[in-house]
């Protein structure tokens, strides 16, 4: 009687220890690409990383914030950025008004026979 | 005879009289008169009753049609049954005849009592007959296979009325390819040489063909010396055969004499399965070869345990001489023959009970009583040659057979409440997650009642389903949950009620591949039956097996060459018309319920074509290298900017013409890879429906404001604007997925709505969103009634041309169905609203007018709408009818649940 008892206890605790150990495992993943979605997004905005790390961090981004889209505009707009970044940052944005704005502003900027 | 010789004489005796006066003169004639009008009305002849049930292929009652034996007819009341007494003759040629269907012809020498009459639906349109006439047959289906219809061309001024005049102004012409396997077409196949021998035919396929007046009344036929084109494709059990068979005559049946009659000649075409020729008289048509030796018949005896009643199916087998049509009449008494078949063949004997369904347990012994393997029969010898190959009773010359069943057998049906149909409706053994009605009987009335258990088949292969117990009125928000369900069936035979529904683990992957095993008294108990069904649901189209591939991808073709009535061309209008003015169904509140109807009409139409098939999601949350691949919905093309994809030789796709003046109606994508995960691409990509870590859709608690005024912090803005709009131009625009007005061109655009759906379907389960109001909150923002409310619910609330398009509220009728067209501001609907229904030749300068016609009923019974009905925006939101459970759509989405 006890032996089954006891069987039945040590079941439950494994399970209970499973579930723990998978639950755990799924809360360190998400925080981890979290982690990884703020560094790439860090990253892209950093000036003072090359170019090359900084398009290549674009990617990392996943679907971006309300914050995000908003500094994405500006750096679409920012004529002191490179123009690669300018160009990604722009391809990064949904297609919104604040899009539409901007690309329509950067069209008039250009030398007529870019256009 | 002696009431006839002395009518004759009072006749002539009235005749003479008439040359005197006076009101003695009179006499002699109102004898006359009375003797006249007493035979008139005289029944005494009349004492072969004859009595029956006409339904379509979906067992629903057909009111209204004519029903003739030889010169008597009568029509069918509204629930399709009919009395007619006849006067006894030796042979009874029985017609019946309805607008909207094929012709039914029966020949027997008893009275049929309690037939079932089946009538298939015809496909039939408005033709002028002055001009070149082609009809296409609509039903695709034919044998359960997807394969086209039979084509019939009349040249112009080629048909007269019996008395040889010329219709004036439009007819009504109809064609039906009939399934010969399903025991379709005439059940007499005798035809006669013109020594009058006695013979049959073995037939590769049937057609009916009609033109008649607008009202009905009456029927033309061909003039004398014309002729019509014929296509007519071979019944699938005869395709192996048929290229043997090069050529062969065309029969038309005369209803008058029963037989069947030379009406031209065809040749076999290999390419599309058909026999090809020219036809010169109209009436049920088959191409057979006639055979006049080697005819053989069949004694069928009953044993007690076979009540007169039940029907039996002759179908070819091996041997002997292969023939497409299946015999298939009810056995009226206990003694009964099939006759004109041919001898030394073996063919497979089926019984089907009262509801068509085949009983397993059926036993076929010889005279010694050794039963037949798998109720297969020799037809034996021949019958000595110019004979009457219709032999009297009692069938001696025939080969003996008796017919018995062995242990009692259980009936299902599903989607049904008692009272049953006359059939069992093989369109609705569908489900979804949500519970449906469904029933079960002892198939033939037994000693006692029998305790049996329903069961899902083990080993499972395919879907799987759950039981529950009947309840009325079935409660709210339940679905059936048990894997197993008991039940006593009384020995009546009466039908005992309990509710079903699909597994949420375990959809099907195949037609009606999720079996209901009905086990003796316990789930371990003899097997009592089986009932086969389909656990129908929208699924991942990245997932899906090969054979669900097809059946979408076949029937979206089949849906595409479809002429007239609603086809992909006019669905594809309707929803560029739907985005251009009083736009609706873009950046306004009925987005997503206008989406939802209109996916729900193609896909009930695409069910039409091939029952088994859904809709399917593109779930763009993850990489679809299955989905955007040459076997399904295209790779992409290499070279410009755009391109027409690249498809396999065998998909339904490659070639796909969309209709419209862009590129010649060539099929454009852009040509970016698709097989990636959008969110790797660093580029826009769809907002994820519920990531752990990005922003996701489903964080948006309230359905809110989708306006004209952009994005705003609502689930509905968001789906629409944050994942809808970028699909249509992932990952960088391009072709014809961009833009509302040709979007639905492409085939594409259905997997990408689907996903819209099922994103507004998880939502709404995540936040209890279920039915029209939950938990006190109404689900959709925008109580008002357009129409009737006054209020534009604007923020000044006053009619404002800019804000909500009507279409907008709850209670609002949505365009096109409503049937509006024109007007101005928000009221404005989009133009090109008719009568008129698309057909290629409209294309592509006189695009299809979107006919008036409000959403159509639902096949399937339990399901809206039971009629055709506008729909307005609250009909949509209960999908699953969880609060009205005979109101449910009928599609759900895997990992969707109840």
């Amino acid at each position: 009687m006890y032996k089954k008892q006891t069987s039945i206890i040590l079941s439950l605790v494994f399970s209970l220890i499973l579930s723990m150990t998978l639950c755990a495992q799924e809360i360190r993943d998400t925080a981890r690409l979290r982690l990884n979605k703020q560094i790439a997004t860090n990253t892209f905005f950093d000036k003072s990383k090359s170019t090359n790390d900084r398009l290549n961090a674009i990617k990392g981004m996943g679907y971006p914030e309300e914050a995000t889209f908003n500094r994405l505009i500006s750096f679409a707009r920012d004529k002191s950025e490179d123009k690669d970044i300018r160009l990604a940052a722009l391809k990064k944005h949904r297609y919104d008004q604040a899009y539409f704005n901007t690309v329509l502003e950067i069209l008039a900027d250009l030398p007529s026979r870019q256009v | 005879m002696a009431g006839n010789s002395l009518n004759k004489y009072s006749g002539v005796q009235f005749f003479r009289d008439s040359k005197s006066t006076g009101i003695s003169s009179m006499i002699p004639f109102m004898y006359l008169f009375f003797l006249i009008l007493l035979l008139s009305q005289c029944k005494c002849n009349k004492d072969i009753l004859f009595s029956g049930w006409v339904v379509d292929q979906r067992g629903q009652a057909i009111a209204d049609a004519v029903v003739r034996i030889n010169n008597d007819d009568v029509r069918t009341s509204k629930d399709g049954k009919f009395k007619l007494a006849v006067n006894a003759k030796e042979e009874y040629f029985i017609s019946v005849k309805h607008a909207e269907h094929a012709d039914l012809y029966r020949n027997s020498r008893t009275a049929l009592k309690d037939q079932v009459y089946i009538l298939p639906d015809a496909s039939v349109k408005v033709v002028d007959p002055a001009a070149t006439v082609t009809l296409v047959d609509e039903r695709p289906v034919i044998d359960g296979i997807i394969r086209a219809g039979a084509t019939f061309t009349l040249p112009p001024n080629a048909l007269v009325d019996e008395n040889g005049n010329a219709p004036s102004g439009t007819i009504r012409g109809a064609i039906a390819t009939l399934d010969l396997s399903r025991g379709e077409g005439p059940q007499e196949w005798g035809i006669t040489d013109g020594s009058g021998r006695d013979g049959f035919l073995v037939s590769y396929g049937a057609v009916f063909i009609e033109f008649s007046s607008m009202d009905g009344s009456k029927v033309y036929q061909l003039k004398s010396g014309m002729s019509g084109q014929l296509t007519l494709p071979v019944t699938p059990s005869m395709e192996s055969f048929a290229p043997a068979t090069p050529s062969t005559p065309f029969w038309y049946y005369d209803k008058k004499d029963g037989k069947w009659h030379e009406a031209g000649s065809s040749s076999y075409d290999a390419v599309s399965g058909s026999y090809k020729g020219t036809v010169n008289h109209l009436s049920t048509i088959n191409t057979d070869i006639a055979k006049f030796e080697n005819a053989a018949c069949l004694a069928i005896t009953l044993d007690p345990s076979i009540t007169p009643g039940h029907q039996l199916r002759i179908r070819y087998h091996s041997g002997g001489t292969p023939f497409g049509q299946v015999p298939t009449f009810t056995m009226n008494d206990v003694l009964n023959a099939a006759w004109r078949l041919p001898a030394n063949t073996n063919v497979l004997l089926e019984l089907l009970n009262a509801g068509g369904e085949v009983l397993s347990n059926l036993v076929v012994e010889d005279p010694a009583g050794t039963p037949l393997v798998n109720t297969v029969v020799n037809t034996g010898a021949a019958l000595p040659s110019g004979s009457n190959l219709w032999p009297p009773t009692p069938f001696t010359t025939c080969k003996q057979i008796t017919l018995k069943l062995g242990a009692p057998q259980v009936e299902i049906r599903i989607n049904e409440q008692a009272p049953a149909l006359a059939i069992d409706n093989p369109t609705d053994d569908y489900l979804t997650w949500a519970p449906t009605y469904a029933m079960a009987r002892l198939a033939s009335p037994g000693p006692g009642d029998v305790n049996i258990v329903l069961t899902n088949d083990n080993p499972n292969i395919g879907g799987n389903v759950r039981f529950a117990p009947h309840a009325s009125p079935w409660p709210n928000n339940t679905t059936a949950t048990a894997t197993s369900l008991s039940l006593t069936l009384p020995a009546s035979g009466a039908w005992v009620p309990f509710m079903v529904a699909g597994e949420l683990a375990t959809p099907s992957i195949d037609d009606k591949d999720a079996i209901i095993e009905v086990h003796e008294n316990s789930a371990a108990g003899a097997v009592m039956g089986r009932k086969a069904l389909m656990v129908r649901v929208r699924k991942n189209a990245n997932t899906l097996t090969l054979g669900e591939k097809n059946r979408l991808l076949f029937a979206f073709q089949k849906f595409r060459n479809k002429v007239g009535g609603m086809n992909y061309i006019l669905a594809q209008e309707i929803h560029r018309l739907a985005s251009q003015a009083g736009d609706e169904a873009h950046h306004q509140p009925a987005f997503l319920t206008w989406h939802r109807f209109f996916l729900l009409q193609i896909e009930r139409e695409l069910q039409k074509i091939d029952p088994s098939v859904a809709l399917h999601y593109w779930d763009w949350d993850a990489a679809a290298p299955n989905f955007f691949a040459e076997d399904f919905i295209g790779a992409a093309g290499s070279g410009a900017f755009t391109a027409e994809p690249d498809f396999s030789l065998t998909n339904p796709l490659l070639g796909w013409d969309t209709d419209l003046p862009f590129s010649g109606g060539e099929l454009r994508r852009n040509t970016a890879d698709h097989t990636l995960e959008p969110g790797s691409l660093g580029e826009a990509f769809m907002e994820p429906l519920d990531d752990p870590v990005d922003p996701s859709l489903v964080n948006f608690p309230d359905y809110g404001e989708t306006g004209e005024f952009g994005l705003v912090s609502s689930f509905s803005s968001h789906v629409e604007r944050s994942s809808h709009d970028v699909a249509h131009g992932w990952p960088c625009a391009g072709g014809h997925m961009v833009t509302p007005t040709r979007s639905a061109a492409d085939p594409l655009f259905y997997f990408l709505h689907c996903q819209i759906d099922r994103e507004w379907a998880y939502w709404q389960q995540v936040h209890n969103r279920l039915g029209v109001v939950s938990a006190g909150v109404l689900t959709f923002p925008n109580p008002q009634h357009y129409e009737n409310a006054g209020s534009w619910n604007s923020p000044s609330n006053t009619p404002d041309p800019n804000y909500r398009q009507k279409g907008s509220y709850l209670e609002d009728g949505l365009w096109p169905w409503d049937g509006t067209t024109g007007g101005a501001g928000v009221e404005q609907r989009p133009p090109n609203i008719g009568t008129g229904v698309g057909s290629p030749g409209d294309r592509p300068n006189s695009l299809p007018t979107i006919p008036a016609t409000a959403f159509p009923a639902s096949v399937v019974p339990n399901l809206w709408p039971s009629v055709a009905t506008i729909p307005l925006n609250r009909h949509c939101i209960d999908y699953l009818g969880r609060f009205n459970p005979i109101n449910g759509l009928g599609f759900c989405y895997s990992g969707v649940p109840y």
